[in-house]
């Protein structure tokens, strides 16, 4: 039985093959920069396929002895979680000797609540140096005491916690559905949050004008957007691509993070394939976010849009 | 006198049964085992089994005939009531099943506290998911005891899914594994806190045929616990020989034992790697001798068939020595050293150079203790196999003396005779060669000459200076008049003084 989340991770689409690529990019990058480290090197929603880590295989970042299990010194590179003991099983048999938590993200985090931390071992997976949020559902607002709460980002935000009890340079690869099925409240949530630096940060402005268009910007500008859910898909990726990078960098400060968003990138919505947003952001320790928290907060944000774009069915960044 | 009868009935209490079903079995492998003899029972071809990196989750999955809810219910809810071979004794594919009473599968709760198992019977369209609480074990027999005597042992809560179509198997999942257990099983313990565990993770058939067949390799214990768990798993499970297993001489002479097995088609991959018998028999030294007998008995208690492997050298890995009994082709135990209690005053050297393995047939069966690793000694069939074991372990040692031990110290003779012409001939080149070459030659032809016999000769022992002096006083009193017969042995005592 193959899964929705199993068919978005499908191997042949050049989409996602893209992403991978730069994904693989990023954790070459890591592995050289921090060849001894105790802690994962990737930690991976994979999906029952784990096209991302037998890419890392056939890349020789994770190598193999001759029956094809992971050999014991790179077990600890790459770290799966899945919550279906099918998909475990799926996975196990891809790959003997990988390291897989049969669990939910949520579970293996101690839920989005700021009371309970995962232990252990645990501890140790979640400040692996690169978080790859692969996530198969739209951006959805809970509604937590009137506070507009969305679960991937309270896990970022944990994650940013997490890695910063080590003080470990990390990355998140985060990938979401490019639905922005938001309601007028929401909406608005939204773009006074995105409307606070306009005026303070010309920079983002501008790319954020460039990126959403004249008619767009203004009505996020002048508070008069509609609900999210009536734009079109393009202008709903387009809000995401504003939004989740500068939520995470404006939360990710008050942990002692600065952001470099590296890519930020819409994809699909064309035939069959759901429209999707994806973006690799680096988070740098900071030694100088107490004394001046507002200008790395906008070296944060002038990076947001620095490498926005879209892949195209082909495969091709524009 | 008065004298007064009584009688009654002796009961077993099911706080028994619940005693011999905790702690059954004494290592992680025994319960592995167990788990894939399951699957051997349930027609699978091929089990996998994943452990690694650290087991903390470990998953058994077989392409075997599946299960259904009331099989579960049938075979598992109630330990001691199996029942396995009620219908047949084979199974669908006719292999003689190996799993009797059913108790197996609880063997699972001394290595982990959660089992999750996912079944899909041949034919069905139902999988069946049940979870076992293994906790329940753990708390005390007063709260767990139920109407009429029973004895709860574990929760399990199921369920039933449509399952994928065309398709039946048997997953287990063993969650929450227990800390020792988990340490074992990942091999994260080295076997000496001095020693560089080694470990056959990873490898296929051919390099841990290369690993197990390399020498010296004195024990099983050089490796990490997962191999050696592994080691232990494959020992016992109907899995093939390696394709090289014993000296080449020797293999034909058990070719029937190894086809046998093969022939099951039973397939285990254990985190990738195949299994096969580990059992890899070659002397130390890759020209001594070695030999094969086979064994067949017919009795009124039991009948068996197998085979004695003698080589000339200790038997190694010390594992192998002894003697492994298996019924149904299904290991009892380990190698048993002491060959079923023979006495060890008779040759004792050479029993450490014996690997045997018997067959034995289904009457043995019920002298096997309920753990599968013992048998019941004063069972008929035991006391008959071991005495006709004992009769065939004495014809081995009175063959071993003279093929092994005789021709091996012939061998040592002639290896230290050829050794010694060789320096002698040395010597001759060297001192006698660049002042008289005609006399020099001589000597040359006479000690080549001599290397033929030279196994009998004073030159294939090892000879002392006292021994040496006199047999060159004899040679000089009968060859030199009495004058250089004097002033010879005043230089070479001189000499030999110096």
């Amino acid at each position: 039985m193959t899964r929705p989340v199993d068919s978005a991770m499908e191997e042949g689409r050049p989409e996602k093959q893209k992403i991978r690529s730069l994904w693989l990019s990023k954790l070459r990058a890591y592995r050289d920069a921090f060849p001894n480290d105790e802690v994962p090197l990737y930690l991976t929603l994979s999906g029952a396929e784990g096209h991302d880590i037998q890419m890392l295989i056939s890349n020789g970042l994770i190598r193999l002895t001759e029956v094809g299990a992971i050999v014991a010194e790179d077990q600890g590179l790459a770290v799966a979680i899945e919550s279906s003991s099918y998909a475990v099983l799926r996975l196990q048999r891809r790959m003997p000797g990988l390291k897989i938590l049969e669990q939910s993200f949520d579970n293996l985090l101690h839920s989005t609540k700021l009371t309970t931390w995962p232990q252990g071992e645990h501890e140790r997976f979640c400040q692996a140096r690169i978080v790859n949020l692969d996530l198969n559902r739209p951006l959805k607002f809970d509604d937590v005491d009137g506070e507009l709460v969305f679960p991937p980002i309270q896990w970022v935000k944990k994650l940013c916690i997490l890695h910063a009890a080590a003080r470990l340079d990390w990355c998140l690869l985060l990938t979401l559905h490019g639905e922005a099925v938001w309601e007028s409240r929401e909406t608005k949530a939204v773009a006074e949050f995105l409307n606070e630096n306009f005026s303070r940060e010309p920079v983002f402005a501008e790319a954020a004008a460039s990126l959403l268009g004249e008619s767009l910007f203004t009505h996020v500008s002048q508070l008069t957007i509609p609900a999210a859910n009536r734009l079109s898909r393009v202008d709903q990726q387009h809000l995401l691509m504003l939004y989740v990078p500068k939520r995470i960098a404006h939360m990710a400060l008050e942990y002692g993070w600065r952001t470099e968003t590296a890519n930020n990138l819409r994809y699909g919505g064309r035939s069959r394939h759901a429209p999707m947003v994806t973006w690799i952001i680096d988070f740098r320790w900071d030694g100088r976010i107490s004394s001046r928290p507002e200008a790395i907060y906008r070296d944060s944000l002038r990076q947001i849009l620095v490498g926005a774009g879209s892949i195209a069915e082909d495969g091709s960044i524009s | 006198m008065t004298i007064k009868h009584f009688e009654g009935e002796i009961t077993v209490s099911s706080r028994i049964v619940d005693y011999l079903s905790s702690g059954l079995y004494e290592s992680p492998a025994a319960c592995l085992k167990e788990l894939i003899n399951n699957s051997y029972d349930a027609d699978a071809k091929l089990v996998e089994v994943f452990v690694k990196p650290d087991a903390d989750r470990i998953i058994i999955f077989d392409n075997g005939q599946g299960f259904d809810r009331a099989d579960f219910q049938k075979h598992f809810t109630r330990i001691s009531e199996s029942h396995k071979r009620d219908v047949s004794d084979a199974t669908f594919l006719g292999r003689k099943k190996i799993g009797k009473i059913g108790i197996g599968f609880i063997a699972a709760n001394e290595i982990c506290d959660e089992m999750e198992i996912v079944s899909t019977k041949r034919g069905s369209t139902d999988l069946m998911r049940v979870t076992i609480h293994f906790d329940k074990m753990r708390q005390g027999v007063d709260v767990r005891r139920r109407e009429g005597d029973d004895i709860a042992k574990a929760d399990y809560t199921g369920q039933i899914e449509d399952a994928p179509s065309n398709e039946h198997f048997t997953r287990i999942f063993l969650k929450r594994v227990r800390g020792d257990a988990r340490a074992i099983l990942a091999g994260a313990k080295p076997p000496r806190p001095d020693a560089k565990a080694r470990s056959l993770y990873g490898l296929s058939a051919t390099s841990m045929l290369a690993v197990l067949a390399h020498r010296p390799l004195a024990s099983w214990t050089e490796f990490d616990d997962y191999s050696r768990t592994m080691l232990g798993v494959s020992l016992n499970i109907p899995v093939r020989y390696h394709d090289d297993w014993l000296p080449k001489r020797d293999l034909r002479r058990v070719e029937n034992f190894a086809d046998a097995v093969a022939q099951l088609g039973f397939e285990v991959r254990y985190d990738g790697s195949e299994l096969r018998k580990p059992i890899v028999l070659f002397p130390s030294e890759p020209d001594a001798p070695s030999f094969v007998r086979p064994f067949s008995y017919d009795g009124t208690h039991v009948a068996a068939t197998g085979y004695f492997y003698a080589q000339h050298g200790t038997i190694k890995p010390a594992e192998l020595q002894g003697v492994l009994i298996r019924i149904r082709h299904a290991a009892v135990g380990e190698y048993r050293t002491d060959f079923l209690d023979f006495p060890t005053s008779e040759g004792s050297l050479i029993q450490r150079w014996v690997s045997a393995e018997i067959w034995a047939d289904d009457r043995l069966e019920e002298a096997m203790n309920i753990d599968r690793q013992t048998l019941r000694v004063a069972h008929p069939a035991y006391v008959e196999l071991q005495r006709a074991l004992h009769a065939e372990l004495r014809a081995v040692i009175s063959d071993a003396r003279k093929r092994l031990y005789e021709s091996g110290s012939v061998a040592r003779r002639q290896k230290r005779a050829a050794t010694a012409v060789s320096q002698l001939r040395e010597v001759v080149r060297k001192k006698v060669g660049p002042t008289d070459a005609r006399v020099a030659a001589a000597l040359d032809r006479s000690l080549r000459s001599a290397s033929g016999q030279a196994e009998s000769s004073i030159l294939s022992r090892r000879v002392g200076v006292a021994e040496f002096y006199s047999i060159v006083v004899d040679v000089a009193r009968e060859t030199l008049p009495p004058h250089l017969f004097a002033e010879f042995m005043k230089r070479l005592t001189e000499r030999l003084k110096q």
